[in-house]
């Protein structure tokens, strides 16, 4: 078990606005490497949550720990080691493109080729090296929200905040996006993004979590490119099926005797299973989906049909 | 570090916005066509100030008229340079950018107040190189001319920092710019009691703008009027600065 604290924990945070209570008491926690994808319809707290988290928005009651270490006490941590981007990504209008990305870096500290590497590396990487000298007044909404990512990573900051990274991108850079993000992740950033897109999130994030009306009502982990099911075989077929998949990328899990759970990877899909278990020459009396999708959650949480927890 | 940096930021900003420039081509061209006017009459006046024992000179009848001149025209210009400073960035969503980079409330503050500060001494010193280029041809109260560019210098500095704090209190730009044209003109107001101080109470003289003024631009640096710029400074930044450190909580 890893002694490192958490990247980023939020510990009973909550927050009132105008005597109202726009989010609950929550708690949460990401490790390095995390990439959660923070999901719920307009105004059920996605962006205040956000603020919270990187420091913008005090809690009402309890606290933000960055890297262990109390946001509030220490919020000139947040400088080094949070990106941050907000809804809209703003931008100072009056500078370019290059400007704004020296002054953001300037704001955090970074001089000479420790700002000059990462700025051009981002211009490169985000295709705006040929927007460097356009003024950030005249970019259209899509580049803005590169010009902004650009900014929020230009520190390799250790937690990454994007509200709505994804607007106004075409495909090319959404994919472009991800496989920023997922090269962050994999060197030890923790990830939030905001998001109305459920895509969004099973492409990119390993855990999901739902807002409505301010209170977190779903925190559960996204198995990227796999899906676990259920499998329900003949009578003490359990074992030997274990035996069997043990040739597949695949986790297995034996519930009883009958039902084994199947994560497969991303090599794996739900066809290969089915047909390994046949030609193993094993009962397959059931095959379903273990989880009912997030799409379901999603909507099913959005439209009421699941009750707030007591 | 975070002060220097928001200070560079905000100067490059200034430069490059346009209306900053046209506000101070507009002062200028205002002030040297009266700057014309008050030569003009002042050479009328010649013979008639000879023959007098301690005749105004040049400084009193052009450079400091030309000086109170600005001051009047500080107190609307102010307001419409500050009013950006914090309402304009907590518009724009790009107060929240240095908020998250745990920038101390004092940086943001002082880095804005200083940049615009700066901006506004360029312009008095651009101002006071109106009078100062006819020095060669006219004799100059040098003693008199640098106390009451030190009296404008101090009104610019507590007028900017009033229109700082004004700026903390608002998302709207224009309001700011409202309220603390508003607040200018309730301490300028003062005006009429420092012509006529048996009209007002004690405390009423001391804290309009003017009674700290006049003497400044009589030639007089007092201490007690020194300190009063000084107050008004400290008071109206440490506002700006506890509401900005309260933007957290508040939101």
């Amino acid at each position: 078990m890893s002694s490192l604290p958490p990247r980023l924990a939020l510990h009973a945070v909550s927050r009132r606005r105008a005597g109202r209570l726009v989010l609950e008491p929550t708690t949460l926690q990401l490790a390095a490497g995390d990439v959660l994808g923070l999901l719920g319809v307009n105004g059920a707290g996605k962006s205040t949550t956000l603020m919270l988290m990187a420091g913008v928005l005090a809690p009402s009651h309890g606290r933000v720990e960055l890297n262990g270490a109390d946001l509030a006490e220490w919020p000139q941590r947040a400088r080094r080691h949070i990106g941050y981007l907000p809804e809209h990504a703003p931008l100072w209008p009056e500078l370019t493109v290059r400007e704004q990305l020296d002054a953001h870096g300037a704001l955090r500290g970074l001089r000479g080729a420790a700002l000059h590497v990462p700025r051009d590396t981002l211009l490169q990487r985000l295709d705006l090296a040929p927007l460097a000298r356009r003024l950030c007044a005249q970019l259209s909404l899509g580049q803005r929200q590169r010009v902004g990512l650009a900014c929020a990573l230009l520190h390799q900051p250790d937690v990454l905040i994007l509200d709505e990274p994804g607007t106004g991108l075409d495909p090319v850079q959404t994919e472009n996006l991800r496989t920023l993000l997922r090269e962050r992740a994999a060197a030890g950033a923790a990830i939030v993004l905001s998001t109305h897109l459920l895509t969004e999130v099973t492409a990119l994030c390993t855990r999901a979590v739902i807002l409505h009306q301010g209170e977190l009502r779903h925190d559960a982990p996204l198995h990227t490119g796999a899906a676990a099911w259920r499998v329900t075989l003949g009578a003490k077929q359990a074992e030997s099926a274990r035996t069997v998949l043990s040739a597949l990328s695949a986790a297995i899990e034996i519930e009883d005797a009958q039902h084994v759970l199947v994560r497969l990877h991303h090599d794996a899909d739900v066809a290969l299973l089915a047909r390994t278990l046949v030609g193993a020459k094993l009962a397959l009396l059931g095959l379903e989906p273990a989880s009912p999708p997030l799409a379901r959650v999603f909507m099913d949480i959005a439209s009421g049909r699941v009750e707030r927890a007591a | 570090m975070s002060l220097l940096a928001i200070l560079r930021l905000e100067l490059r900003r200034l430069l490059l916005r346009p209306w900053p420039w046209l506000l101070a081509a507009a002062v200028l061209a205002w002030l040297g066509w009266n700057e014309l006017l008050a030569v003009g009459a002042f050479l009328k006046a010649q013979d008639r100030l000879a023959l007098l024992p301690a005749a105004p000179g040049f400084t009193d009848i052009v450079a400091v008229p030309l000086l109170a001149q600005f001051a009047e025209i500080a107190l609307l210009l102010v307001p419409l340079l500050s009013m950006q400073a914090l309402a304009g960035e907590r518009r724009a969503g790009t107060l929240a950018l240095l908020l998250a980079q745990g920038l101390p409330a004092r940086s943001i503050v002082l880095g804005k107040y200083l940049a615009l500060l700066l901006w506004l001494l360029v312009l008095l010193a651009l101002v006071v190189l109106l009078p100062l280029l006819l020095a060669p041809a006219t004799h100059l109260d040098w003693g008199k001319l640098a106390a009451a560019t030190l009296g404008i210098a101090l009104l610019l500095a507590g007028l900017l920092a009033v229109g700082v704090a004004c700026s903390s209190y608002t998302r709207q730009p224009p309001l700011a710019a409202a309220l603390a044209l508003a607040l200018t003109l309730a301490l300028w107001a003062g005006v009429a009691q420092g012509r006529a101080p048996q009209l007002a109470g004690p405390v009423l003289g001391w804290i309009s703008l003017p009674t700290h003024l006049q003497p400044l631009l009589r030639g007089w640096v007092g201490t007690d009027d020194l300190a009063y710029f000084g107050i008004l400074i400290a008071l109206a930044l440490s506002i700006a600065t506890h509401r900005l450190g309260r933007e957290r909580e508040l939101g």
